[in-house]
């Protein structure tokens, strides 16, 4: 359960440093940073619904629907699982960031297993390089994010990770690697509209009580 | 032997570094700097010739000795520089006239020339910058968004220019697009969305590089989506709706769409569309409102990018649907035919009603509903008819009635049409009913009655000899004026056109018109004939063209009419004249006449009619002729009246009083009878002067033709007289010389006249005269015309004449004239008659040749002028002296001549109651 719930947290605080970003621009940067957020929010709706659709499609591709063996496995450690709600907007970006870089490099992983296992030109491979295209997209929009904000990003080193051999070990492996982006992606992409509705509200109300607040005061006068 | 060697050696080297350019067996003797340049065209050009080392050693090559040739031409000397003893260069200020293979070469000892290098110039544009770069993402699947990019190449460079589409993400590089084939467009297989793309082209050369304007772009903005699929129609529950359901090809999380939804009546071309605004937000499916019921409709849907960026899909397939039925929206339009022909009492009426358009059928007609109620004064229950077609004859007393027709479907019933029929249409006519051929089609207006009206009836028919008069109708509502007739109107057709309007209480009269569509020319033209020809005038007729021969309102008729060198007269006439008359033709004229018909797109000529005008006018030959006629008439009459008047004196010159011989006193004087005549007494009876009844016929001879045939003529009819007075002659012999000539005028009588002229004494007297006092050319020729028997004792007396001188002057006066009686004095009258023909023939061909000479008769006609005048002075004096005295001197002038001349009698003057002798 702690397993589950922490990447969830890690989306909220992804999703709280994209608004802080969308309600906190720079003078010179703000056109183009709203653009990047609207574009990062839209990419992870994309990605949300992607991740899902290419888990589902792996999973039956690799026959691997089955007892939902790639559901009962272990949350990837790779992605971010603690609460969102303490991530400051740059570091949750630069989390992000880390995540997707991880993701990218295990798509690469995957995608290197399966074109053994694949022709080329298949569907799966070519859903894997869209999603891997993707992956790449966000990092490239989160890194133009962060230089938004001043801040460049740091790329982690990725740990050597043990070579599997086995086939279906690879499978079960990447099987792994999906259910676990799907979830985040899914719970990212949640966070980012519930928070976008909810800052849309306030602004909402901070512009009428903008408006409210002279005739206020005149009343206030008159009486 | 070294130096021999060594000659051999210096030689083979040379001219193996000459052949080294084109076998490159060894080293060239010289190199071309650059070597196969890449050239600008335009710009300017320097080469270098350098020569090898070898080459001044051994062959005493210098670079003074270097010429230039642009394939095969030499280059001007002006144009060399030489650098140094082994350096030449040349230059080109603008490589555009530089042509290929540029050749340097040497002239070796002066003269000989030898190719040292050669390079191949290749010129060419640097690549311009690629322009107008634009992009477009087409879904091709649900995941699969390739992305054609095209650009502008520039100008052609002449060389091989490389264009490579490049694009990156501000982290990322991706490989070159490579255009295949093209040199301006290139696609890339697959984009990511919500990712700004850098792109621009590159285009490439020997002489360059350029790039486009780069555009940074969220390829999501660039989508042309597939259009949605799955589509399919319901209808709803209400007959005005059907829903449409689909489905989207891409997915809401990447692109959230709006709609465009079009739609037709099945068959229709023109397209509905669905407020734009009503399908802007994501769906999946629409309900289409204020259909028309019972109708089929096609459908079909696009889509795009919901905020309106990017490129509109194309439009999906068509999918069609029905929307339910509804009641008839309307009655049907009635009208009715009232024959009234077979009965005053009962009419035969034709009710009519239009079906109804699929507007207002709102579903398929199951059955017409009509009900007759009549009106007061009749008072009969309303009688209903359930009927499948559109019409109902029924036969009704005459009266008013109210007949309502209603239309039911599955859904219901019609409002309910109403037609009064009335017993008469009394009410108010339209005015001013005009037509206009519109659109295509025909509009009729008119002007409304004072009263209110409920609707009009239009009622046409096509107009035509080869078939009746198909009522078609249609309704308007009162308050309008005009409306276009709702039928196969045809061209060319003509149409009767009556306006009916209906009030509430009856109907008004119909007022008509003619009109068409669309005229034309006649078909053919009138044919045109005569009914009547004179001599300066013609009635023409002709018929008039039928309804299906006109094409058009006849505006005018032209004749045109001509003869067969002149030229052609036109005359225009009324169209409603079937006669015309042409005046003022040529008499005896043939004249070519044809007719044209005109309606206001032209006119077409009838066939070519030809008709003759007489020669004479009419009366005119009655003109002439009755006068002619009357005059011959008048004289003819006046001739009578004047021969009666004159018949005494005509009776006297064509029968002459013959005194009766009973009554006869010739004896009396008798000259051999002077004893038993008074002389006296006889003088006494005809004192000189007192002749009476003398026949004098003058022969006046104008010249030589006096004594012409014609002349001749009364010679003629003296002899018939004396044929027909044979019986009366008297037969005295001594005037038988007179029948002589006539003999010979008349051979076949010859014989007869002979005897009958030899029996026959007549008497008169010939006295020719010159004409218009011209003096005679021919002797007098007298005879007596008495046919008085000679009595016994004048035989006698000449029997016994010899010794008298008298007697002897006019026996020498026959003898004279009648030649051969000289001998035969002494036989009777009628012997020496015969006897003295043959003379009397010789002295006719005398006369004859007289009238033949007549030049040289004339100075014996001269000649005897005088003694013609002297013959008949002394004719006279004869008379005078009872004949007794004869001039011998008559004869005897010209005795020449006598036998030339005619033989004459001496004249004879007869006196009234008796005659004179010869």
């Amino acid at each position: 359960m702690r397993c589950n719930a922490r990447p969830l947290g890690v989306l909220a605080a992804v999703a709280k440093g994209l608004l802080i970003l969308c309600t906190v621009p720079t003078n010179a940067s703000r056109s183009s940073q709203a653009s990047y957020l609207q574009q990062t929010h839209s990419l992870v709706r994309h990605m949300a619904e992607d991740a899902q659709e290419l888990f589902a499609f792996y999973e039956s591709n690799q026959s691997l629907n089955v007892n939902n063996i790639c559901q009962s496995n272990k949350w990837v450690e790779w992605l971010p699982q603690w609460d969102v709600a303490d991530l400051q907007a740059p570091s949750a970006l630069q989390e992000l960031y880390g995540a997707m870089e991880h993701m990218h490099q295990a798509l690469q992983t995957i995608l290197q297993h399966q074109r053994d296992l694949n022709a080329p030109g298949a569907k799966l491979l070519q859903r894997l390089t869209s999603t891997h295209l993707k992956v790449r997209g966000l990092l490239n929009n989160i890194e133009a994010l962060l230089r938004a904000h001043g801040v460049v990003p740091v790329h982690i080193t990725l740990p050597e990770k043990p070579v599997v051999t086995k086939v279906f070990q690879q499978k079960l492996e990447g099987c792994k690697v999906l259910w676990s982006y799907s979830r985040f992606m899914s719970k990212l992409n949640a966070d980012l509209e519930a928070k976008g509705f909810r800052d849309c509200r306030e602004k909402r109300r901070q512009r009428r009580g903008s408006r409210r607040g002279p005739r206020a005061n005149k009343k206030v006068r008159r009486s | 032997m070294f130096s021999g060697w060594n000659l051999v050696a210096h030689g083979l080297y040379l001219f193996l570094n000459i052949c080294s350019l084109e076998g490159g067996l060894v080293q060239s003797c010289g190199h071309i700097i650059p070597e196969s340049p890449v050239l600008a065209l335009g710009s300017n050009f320097t080469a270098l010739c350098i020569l090898n080392e070898s080459c001044l050693d051994f062959g005493n090559i210098y670079a003074n000795q270097i010429i230039w040739k642009t394939k095969n031409r030499l280059v001007p000397k002006e144009q060399y520089r030489e650098i140094n003893r082994t350096v030449s260069s040349v230059t080109f200020n603008d490589t555009t006239l530089l042509a290929t293979p540029l050749t340097c070469n040497i002239l070796a000892d002066g003269q000989i020339e030898q190719n040292i290098y050669g390079i191949t110039v290749t010129l060419g544009l640097p690549p311009e910058k690629p322009k107008n770069l634009s992009c477009i993402v087409h879904q091709v699947s649900k995941l699969r968004y390739p992305m054609t990019c095209t650009w502008n190449p520039g100008r052609h460079t002449f060389l091989d220019t490389h264009f490579r589409l490049k694009y990156r993400w501000p982290r990322e590089g991706f490989p070159d697009c490579i255009p295949k084939d093209v040199n301006n467009s290139c696609t890339i297989t697959d984009v990511q969305f919500f990712v700004n793309l850098e792109i621009w082209v590159e285009a490439a050369n020997a002489l360059g590089k350029a790039e486009s304007d780069r555009l940074v772009f969220d390829p999501i903005e660039i989508v042309k989506p597939l259009s949605p699929h799955n589509l399919s129609v319901n209808s709803g529950i209400l007959p005005t709706v059907l829903k449409l359901s689909w489905e989207n090809r891409i997915s809401a999380a990447v692109m959230k769409l709006k709609f465009n939804i079009r739609y037709r009546i099945i068959g229709e071309t023109n397209w509905m569309q669905v407020p734009p605004e009503d399908t802007a937000s994501p769906r999946t499916s629409f309900s289409v409102q204020g259909l028309r019921p019972y109708t089929e409709y096609v459908f079909s849907i696009c889509c795009m990018k919901e905020d309106g960026v990017g490129y509109w899909s194309d439009w999906s397939e068509e999918k069609s649907g029905v929307t339910t039925e509804d009641k008839p929206s309307k009655g049907p339009p009635i009208w009715r035919i009232i024959d009234a022909s077979h009965s005053p009492a009962f009419w035969t009426v034709h009710l009519m009603w239009k079906a109804l358009e699929p507007l207002e059928t709102n579903g398929v007609i199951l059955r017409y509903e009509v009900t007759v109620r009549a009106k007061s004064p009749l008072s009969h229950p309303p009688e209903k008819y359930n009927v499948n077609t559109t019409s109902l004859t029924l036969k009704l007393p005459n009266g008013t009635y109210e007949v309502t027709v209603i239309a039911h479907n599955k859904a219901g019933a019609s409002p309910s049409s109403v037609l009064l029929i009335p017993a008469r249409n009394s009410k108010a006519p339209v005015k001013n009913i005009r037509t206009l051929p519109k659109d295509g089609k025909l509009w009729v207006g008119w002007t409304a009655p004072n009263s209110y009206v409920l609707k009009y009836v239009i009622e046409w028919c096509l107009v035509s000899n080869s078939s009746d008069c198909v009522i078609e109708w249609q309704n308007e509502p009162g308050n309008v004026q005009g409306t276009y007739l709702k039928g196969d109107i045809k061209p060319f057709k003509c149409y009767l056109i009556t306006v009916y309007p209906l009030y509430a209480d009856g109907q008004g009269n119909g007022q008509s018109v003619k009109a068409y569509l669309q005229q034309d020319r006649p078909s053919k033209g009138p044919t045109v004939q005569t009914k009547k020809v004179g001599k300066a005038e013609a009635v023409l007729t002709w018929n008039h063209l039928t309804v299906d021969e006109q094409n058009g309102f006849i505006r005018s008729y032209t004749i045109f009419y001509k003869t067969v060198d002149g030229n052609e007269t036109a005359v225009t006439v009324d169209p409603s004249k079937t006669e015309y008359t042409l005046s003022s033709l040529a008499s005896d004229t043939l004249y070519t006449v044809r007719m044209m018909a005109y309606t206001d797109e032209g006119g077409r000529s009838g066939p070519d009619f030809t008709f003759t005008t007489q020669k004479f006018g009419k009366g005119e030959i009655e003109a002439i002729v009755v006068p002619v006629c009357l005059a011959f008439l008048l004289i003819v009459l006046l001739g009578v009246l004047f021969c009666f008047n004159k018949r005494d004196l005509i009776k006297k010159h064509i029968w002459p009083n013959v005194p009766d011989p009973s009554k006869s006193n010739i004896a009396q004087w008798s000259p051999q009878v002077p004893a038993k005549h008074n002389f006296s007494s006889k003088d006494q009876m005809y004192p000189e002067g007192s002749f009476t009844d003398v026949s004098v016929v003058e022969i006046e001879a104008d010249d030589k033709k006096s004594f012409s045939e014609q002349d001749l003529k009364p010679f003629d009819l003296l002899k018939k007289e004396k044929s027909t007075s044979e019986g009366h002659s008297s037969g005295i012999g001594g005037s038988s010389c007179m029948s002589s000539p006539r003999q010979s005028v008349s051979d076949s009588d010859e014989g007869e006249t002979t005897q009958n002229t030899s029996s026959t004494v007549q008497y008169s007297t010939v006295v020719l005269n010159g004409y218009k006092h011209q003096t005679p050319s021919v002797q007098v020729f007298s005879r007596s015309e008495s046919t008085q028997p000679l009595l016994d004792s004048e035989e006698r007396s000449e029997d016994h004449a010899g010794g008298n001188d008298s007697t002897t002057q006019r026996h020498q006066y026959f003898k004279q004239n009648c030649g051969q009686d000289e001998t035969n004095t002494a036989r009777p009258r009628f012997e020496r008659a015969k006897q003295i023909t043959p003379a009397n023939e010789e002295d006719l061909v005398g006369f004859a040749q007289l009238q033949i000479s007549g030049q040289n008769s004339q100075p014996l006609g001269l000649g005897l002028e005088k003694n013609i005048e002297e013959a008949t002075l002394s004719d006279v004096i004869q008379a005078s002296t009872e004949g007794q005295t004869v001039r011998p001197e008559t004869v005897e002038e010209n005795p020449a001549s006598a036998d030339e001349m005619p033989k004459s009698y001496l004249p004879q003057t007869v006196r009234q109651g008796g005659y004179m002798p010869q």
